[in-house]
């Protein structure tokens, strides 16, 4: 098995994806498609030219070298960029020095991500940090988080998985012997709600849940607050009395909605999901998450 | 007495204008107009005596004889008509002695400004009396120690010296005398038994210590001399604290609004628009504890409460520092209150002893102005005689040794095409000593005229060490004399250095001459090689080993070079890596470099990157940093650490924050400091997005880097920022 997996981003000194100071893994490729994705870049598995237009200056390098014509400068300066011609062969992100245009998705084995990982083994030791693989989806690659983990637990590394559990249970097993901590989120209790928010029903997230009870690995439960879409009272209660019956869970969080992700959407080209609501106030993140903290103590 | 207190909120307002507004008693002395024309007469009409003796009977004519002025409400008494005369005086004596300075030192010096390489100039500003001396034996006590020194002194000028001495310190008695006496006329019953105690004693109370140091810091900085460490706070002041909980005669809330109003005079004398005064705090004690106490905890609340930028703070820090204490601090950076720097003893103690300081001298170090570490009563460190623009010698080189800006030729080049690297790099090498020994070589003809211009009495005074010696500090009298070469743009340099080896050696994209001319036009029809130098090529703070090598080359041999350099006063010069803002004075004397900077442009500051170069954040950057040999930068070394509030928002941001602290100490810092960036800044961000491309965003999830989010969410930001400003 080839153990290479798109990349789409390295991002150091991350303070929320576990304890301490950490480095996060950012894989490509999602089974769900939520309506409020932050990563939206991170939903397809395939490299994919990311596009800032604000950042073109109309150099026009891109349009020379693109083999595929997907690039052309109109007479204003404006920036065209025919997505369905890219083959994301990332020749102009190559010569795009004002990183309008860039690659999203370079293929990494676990070796050549150790070495970038451990230059701030320093700072895991002295928080407490550790690295969290996250995505999308990082149990699409079991074999290459298993791989991995195995690398930086020989370091004594502290491990996090960032995962939807939206995968087969196999996923799972053969990662956990090499995990410290997980962080799952949680998104909507109803099944058919889930599938029209996320585009598949909760049933295996929550099978998966329940199973993960029989080992050792602590769970982190997180659960985007996104108002309106999952915060009724019978929503919330719901999901807080299904989470009540898991043991592992060692805590709850409630990540806030944003929509500061939105320019992303369009830099993929992808069509803009994200809900128009409001961030929730920091008042009713800390009530929501107290309905939560009360249910697991 | 409980009456009295918690007053403080109340008269805020008029406290922080208690310097714009002085209110004195016209029946008790002269105005400051009268001062001036009193001194003036009287340096007209002693020509021919020794300096020290004009300079104590200047002090004396002021504190003897100037109008005062009691605020009732007030728990302090300072307010002293000056007038103008000393500092006639004093410039006076530096424009007779600039007369005398060799015409060809003073023609090279000018050059060096006035093209931005370097200036040199006598740094009266960064000194601190030995707080010690002057809590223990109060202004009798010190007097008297001078009185007893004159019986025994040597020679006709160490006599001078003592009688200096003696005379200000009464004439500085009859002053807080003056103030007791118009305290108990107006009914001032807060300040009125203090002053009367301390005109005949030393300071008892913690109430009488804070009086008699801010006094004295106003009274040294009308000598002449700027205060720039008011000492170790808590180890200081502890005894007075405790003494006075246990009689019973102050509460920890009294203690408090005592401080409140002691700090907020030194906001008033600035209204936040100056460097502010230093006060430190923790550190190793000789015992092996630390000197946190209930003390510091106590200065760090009442800091939190009163939210100003004044006075400025040090936390000195070591690998068995108090968690807890950390905290607290932490707690304040992150609630913007960022003006604390920490200082790492266990990196600085080894450098002090490498310098040749005794072992048992080293545990009291302070910052002296903003983080060059000092020994509190036994150093004159003069950290900043020389500023030094570190890259302008590759930009000289580069134009074969002539400013393109000014024209202005400070050294030339015989051969201009260099065949490899090395030989370019060796060649800047060797022009950076040129420069830096012709710099130091001007500065110890300035540091000879020292007492000439500005003998010390008061400051000297309170030195053990020049009471022993029976010198004044001008004349190296304390047991440690140094002289500061601070080096900006370190990061400059070794981006610059990269370039050259990738652009014109490696990659062969230009010769070398030809890259000079790109950046002699700035860049101009060269806006693709000047993004690839920027946005392509590494830069220093990105962990990147075989640039972070070229930092560490430049400033390993200029630290050989200045630290062993003798500095005409006994002592040697030292090296500071920092730049405060001249990054910005020198980078607008710096034309294009090739790194991809455009001309004017600002430099790196301090140990840091060049402006939103550190594109691997801060983690990277801290691990460039740390390989920098920090115990050969005994002028002080500072790095930057750059933080949006949001990523320090969370229950666990303090820890986040004493986190960085420690691993950056335990890679062999010297000296950190953070920014938590506010609305305004932020704005400014989204005007010049290519500065500001370090600065991370937490969003609840997940980081983002600021300049990456759509309009929208920038504007989001900057209006949750400004909520939470004051």
């Amino acid at each position: 098995m080839k153990l290479s997996v798109p990349i789409a981003e390295v991002k150091r000194m991350a303070v929320h994806d576990g304890p301490g100071v950490r480095t996060t893994v950012f894989v490509k490729g999602c089974p769900l498609h939520c309506l409020w994705c932050h990563n939206p870049e991170c939903i397809s598995a395939r490299p994919e030219i990311m596009f800032r237009a604000a950042r073109c200056t109309g150099c026009r390098r891109c349009e020379a070298v693109c083999p595929n014509r997907a690039h052309r400068i109109a007479e204003e300066g404006h920036h065209i960029f025919r997505r369905e011609l890219c083959t994301a062969c990332g020749a102009c992100a190559g010569v795009c020095f004002s990183g309008a245009l860039t690659l999203c998705g370079k293929p990494m084995t676990p070796e050549t991500l150790l070495g970038e990982l451990l230059e701030d083994v320093d700072f895991y030791r002295v928080s407490g940090g550790g690295v969290t693989i996250s995505g999308g989806e990082p149990l699409l690659y079991p074999a290459f988080c298993l791989a991995l983990f195995r690398l930086l637990g020989r370091e004594k590394i502290h491990r996090a998985l960032d995962t939807s559990a939206a995968v087969p249970w196999e996923a799972f097993e053969r990662v956990l012997p090499e995990c410290d901590l997980l962080l799952i989120d949680f998104k909507h209790p109803d099944p058919e709600r889930h599938r029209a928010l996320t585009g598949m029903d909760n049933r295996q997230i929550r099978e998966n849940l329940r199973r993960l009870q029989a080992f050792d690995v602590p769970i982190e439960i997180r659960i985007p607050f996104v108002p309106g879409y999952n915060d009724s009272p019978r929503e919330l209660e719901a999901a807080a009395e299904f989470l009540d019956s898991l043991p592992r869970v060692t805590r709850v969080r409630v990540l806030a909605y944003h929509s500061f992700a939105r320019s992303k959407y369009a830099a993929v080209g992808r069509r803009d999901t994200m809900p128009q609501v409001e961030s929730p106030s920091r008042e009713r993140v800390e009530a929501v998450e107290q309905i939560f903290r009360a249910n697991c103590a | 007495m409980e009456t009295l207190h918690g007053t403080f909120e109340r008269i805020r307002p008029k406290l922080e204008r208690q310097y714009l507004e002085v209110e004195f008693d016209p029946a008790t002395g002269v105005d400051g107009a009268e001062l001036t024309r009193l001194s003036d007469a009287y340096v007209n009409a002693h020509p021919d005596e020794p300096v020290i003796r004009t300079r104590a009977a200047l002090l004396e004519l002021v504190l003897t004889r100037g109008r005062i002025g009691i605020d009732p409400d007030d728990w302090f008494a300072d307010h002293l008509a000056t007038g103008d005369g000393i500092r006639h005086f004093l410039s006076r004596r530096m424009d007779e002695v600039q007369k005398s300075f060799p015409e060809s030192e003073e023609h090279q010096r000018s050059d060096g400004a006035r093209s931005g390489c370097f200036d040199c100039w006598l740094d009266l500003s960064h000194t601190t009396p030995d707080w010690k001396s002057i809590l223990s034996l109060g202004v009798c006590g010190l007097r008297d120690r001078a009185l007893a020194a004159e019986k025994s002194a040597k020679s006709p000028e160490t006599l001078e010296f003592f009688r200096a001495v003696s005379r200000v310190f009464e004439a500085m008695r009859i002053y807080l005398l003056r103030l007791a006496e118009l305290a108990e006329k107006k009914g001032a019953i807060r300040v009125a038994p203090v002053l009367r105690a301390l005109s005949e004693r030393p300071p008892e109370s913690f109430h009488e210590a804070l009086q008699l140091a801010y006094l004295y810091h106003e009274v040294q900085e009308i000598e002449g001399e700027l205060v720039r460490s008011m000492g170790c706070f808590d180890r200081l002041y502890i005894d007075f604290y405790r003494r006075d909980i246990e009689k019973g005669v102050l509460t920890r809330d009294q203690a408090k609004e005592l401080l409140k109003f002691f700090w907020i005079k030194f906001y008033a004398r600035t209204q936040g628009l100056q460097a502010g005064k230093n006060f430190c705090f923790g550190g190793l004690l000789p015992d092996g504890s630390d000197a946190v106490n209930e003390l510091t905890v106590l200065a760090y609340e009442t800091y939190r409460e009163m939210r100003v930028v004044d006075p400025k703070l040090t936390m000195r820090v070591h690998s068995a520092s108090p968690e807890a204490m950390l905290l607290q601090v932490a707690e304040c950076l992150k609630s913007g209150l960022t003006a604390t720097v920490f200082m790492n003893d266990d990196v600085l103690f080894p450098l002090f002893l490498k310098r040749g300081k005794s072992p048992e001298d080293v545990y009291d170090y302070v910052a002296i102005g903003c983080y060059e570490p000092a020994i509190m009563g036994r150093e004159m460190c003069c950290s900043m005689t020389i500023i030094f623009n570190l890259v302008k010698p590759l930009e000289l080189l580069l134009h074969g040794g002539e400013d393109p800006a000014t024209g202005i030729r400070l050294f030339d080049v015989p051969e201009r095409e260099f065949h490899s690297f090395e030989s370019f790099f060796n060649a800047y090498l060797s022009v950076l000593k040129k420069l830096l020994m012709r710099a130091m070589h001007i500065e110890r003809l300035r540091t000879a005229t020292w007492s000439r211009v500005n003998p010390s009495p008061l400051l000297s005074g309170t030195m053990p060490a020049c009471i022993a010696s029976g010198r004044d500090v001008s004349e190296a009298g304390t047991k440690y004399n140094q002289s500061g070469v601070m080096c900006a743009a370190i990061g400059s340099v070794a981006d610059s250095l990269f370039a050259v080896k990738k652009l014109v050696f490696e990659e062969k994209r230009c010769s070398l001459g030809e890259l000079a001319e790109i950046l002699r036009s700035d860049w101009a029809g060269h806006e693709e090689l000047r993004l690839y130098a920027r946005t392509r090529l590494p830069k220093w703070g990105n962990n990147c080993t075989e640039l972070d090598e070229f930092a560490r080359i430049v400033t390993g041999f200029a630290a050989d070079l200045i630290n062993h350099e003798p500095n005409g006063k006994g002592g040697s010069f030292q090296m500071g890596l920092w730049s405060i803002d001249h990054n910005r004075s020198f980078g607008r004397m710096t034309g294009a470099l090739p790194d991809g900077r455009r001309a004017g442009e600002e430099l790196s500051k301090n140990v840091g990157s060049s402006a939103g170069m550190d594109r691997r954040g801060v983690t990277a950057l801290i691990n460039s940093a740390g390989k920098l040999d920090h115990t050969s930068f005994p002028d002080g070394s500072v790095l930057d650490i750059t933080l949006h509030p949001s990523a320090v928002s969370g229950e666990d941001g303090a820890k986040l924050i004493v986190d960085l602290v420690r691993t950056y100490f335990e890679k062999g810092g010297q000296s950190i400091q953070f920014n938590i960036f506010d609305a305004e800044t932020l704005r400014k961000a989204r005007q010049e997005p290519e500065k500001y491309a370090n600065l991370q965003v937490r969003v609840c999830g997940w980081n983002a880097r600021f300049i990456d989010l759509s309009p929208e969410a920038q504007e989001s930001f900057i209006a949750a920022a400004g909520g939470e400003d004051r």
